[in-house]
């Protein structure tokens, strides 16, 4: 007995980095694989290497920060595989940028997909959590912890998904689901590969959110979400779980 | 080694993640060292167990052993820094090498802060907090030779006030930050230090709390939760993640697992 066997898993962010590891990782052990992304020719890429490697997922075309879009991915997603165990919150987006330089629609952006795309994914996956019994693994980041220089609106966002989680935690301490985050720090995903510095940035400032062991794997924070939407994680709820190679330590 | 038989159902994949490693375990004689030993032994791990109860290791070793695992015990008492240390070479001189470290040994009590003696101030910090640090210094050139990691039990209790419980939620406290500046310290080595927080389990260390006489039940109810108490195979599974190689980028953690006792 496989830990997803039988299980149906809807993954945002499906198309790269630790979404897509995420989806092959959950495949590999049993999971129907919902992969949810706005990026159409990535998630065809993910799911045929699911489908290469002996595994089932389905994808829907979404754009998160739509919130009559997430209600229908979540629907599509029980009307094709008849329920939901898991969801995982993965899409994000990420630039650096002096706080001067940041535009109001720019603000606007990275709320809709980083915080508004979370909560409405969730709202409308609960119902189908609830009858399941299953659980949901919000993507945080080591930035909703720490202050980081040229990162003021993701800090932000991210900052939120922690609150975010914790509160939702809360208002179904009773019920028998689970909600967690993970908050991992750099890894490397193409997100981090298509970062382009701030004007004029002083590198001091970055230090402290470069840390001195660099990039993590998108295959480590797959293994860790495996482990905490897994049964073998009965206890764990409410938790922020930082997979930062010691960033946050400090 | 062939080890055919003991993998659980439930790990990954058929990997034996602790194939040809050395756990070093306190408080392996029940609840959750119990529990790890058993869990790290069943993939692939040789265990050395120490602990002051000598009969709760024996069980342990039999059900470790049933199950076509290796282990060996220590009768140690962790409050003594010498003893520490010898039970570090001895485990080295039996095993090779120490791979993990499980800091898992604690007391708890409660009281009034009115009750506390000094001796048993003094207890519960030699045991929770000097024994930690004076096991993890000797184990430590160990794990750096084989990059290995360390984990050590916190408690939610180390992230939230809990009334009745003030020195136990001061050495976890301590636990939590004295995890993170091992971390920090060691950084730029390739070994992993994380703990593991959990909320209250079904172990004897729970079971032994004897409850103090005019207790404001309101007090105790943000560290009663809504949930039920978690077991000592889930802090296992937990611990097994986390000291495997699959943790890689966990480093400087404190890894809660407590039912949502720390979400509000």
């Amino acid at each position: 007995m496989r830990r997803y066997d039988g299980k149906v898993v809807a993954l945002t962010g499906a198309a790269s980095g630790m979404g897509r590891c995420t989806a092959l990782r959950i495949a590999s052990e049993g999971g129907t694989i919902f992969g949810i992304d706005i990026d159409a020719d990535g998630l065809a890429v993910v799911a045929s290497e699911v489908s290469d490697a002996g595994g089932s997922m389905s994808v829907r075309v979404t754009d998160i920060s739509d919130p009559a879009e997430c209600a229908a991915a979540i629907q599509e997603c029980v009307d094709i595989h008849g329920r939901l165990d898991v969801l995982g919150n993965f899409a994000a987006i990420s630039w650096m940028r002096n706080v001067v330089e940041v535009s109001p629609d720019d603000w606007r952006r990275i709320f809709a997909i980083n915080v508004d795309g979370t909560f409405f994914l969730c709202q409308a996956a609960l119902p189908h959590i609830l009858e399941s019994r299953g659980n949901i693994v919000n993507i945080a980041s080591n930035a909703g912890f720490m202050g980081q220089a040229y990162l003021v609106p993701y800090c932000a966002t991210k900052g939120a998904i922690v609150q975010l989680t914790r509160a939702l935690a809360m208002e179904f301490v009773k019920q028998p689901i689970r909600i967690n985050a993970i908050a991992p720090g750099g890894t490397d995903t193409p997100m981090n590969e298509d970062f382009t510095l701030a004007t004029d940035t002083d590198f001091d400032l970055m230090k402290p959110s470069m840390g001195f062991r660099g990039f993590g794997s998108p295959d480590e924070i797959a293994a860790l979400f495996a482990f905490v939407a897994s049964d073998e994680a009965g206890n764990i709820h409410g938790s922020i779980i930082n997979a930062d190679s010691g960033l946050t330590a400090s | 080694m062939v080890r055919p038989h003991t993998q659980p159902t439930d790990t990954l994949r058929g990997v034996n993640r602790f194939e040809g490693k050395t756990a070093l375990l306190t408080g392996a004689a029940s609840g959750v060292g119990q529990a790890t030993s058993i869990r790290l032994a069943s993939e692939g791990a040789q265990i050395y167990g120490l602990d002051v109860n000598a009969d709760g290791m024996a069980e342990t070793k039999a059900t470790v052993e049933d199950a076509g695992g290796t282990m060996s015990t220590r009768v140690t008492d962790i409050r003594s820094v010498a003893d520490c240390r010898a039970a570090v070479e001895d485990c080295v001189a039996e095993f090779g090498a120490i791979d993990v470290v499980g800091n898992i040994a604690g007391i708890a009590n409660q009281r009034h802060v009115h009750q506390v003696t000094e001796e048993e101030w003094d207890a519960m910090n030699d045991v929770n907090v000097k024994g930690m640090f004076f096991l993890t210094q000797a184990a430590l050139p160990h794990v750096l030779e084989r990059e290995g990691n360390i984990i050590n039990i916190a408690s939610n209790a180390g992230l939230m006030g809990q009334a009745y419980t003030v020195p136990y939620c001061a050495t976890k406290g301590a636990v939590v930050n004295m995890t993170k500046a091992l971390a920090m310290e060691f950084v730029k080595q390739p070994i992993r230090i994380n703990a593991i927080a959990p909320g209250g389990i079904d172990t004897p260390l729970v079971h032994n709390f004897e409850l103090q006489e005019d207790i404001d039940f309101a007090l105790m109810q943000p560290y009663m939760g809504y949930r039920d108490a978690s077991t000592a195979v889930q802090i296992a599974a937990l611990f097994a993640h986390v000291a495997s190689d699959e943790a890689g980028n966990i480093h400087g953690s404190i890894i809660s697992a407590d039912g949502g006792l720390t979400a509000s």
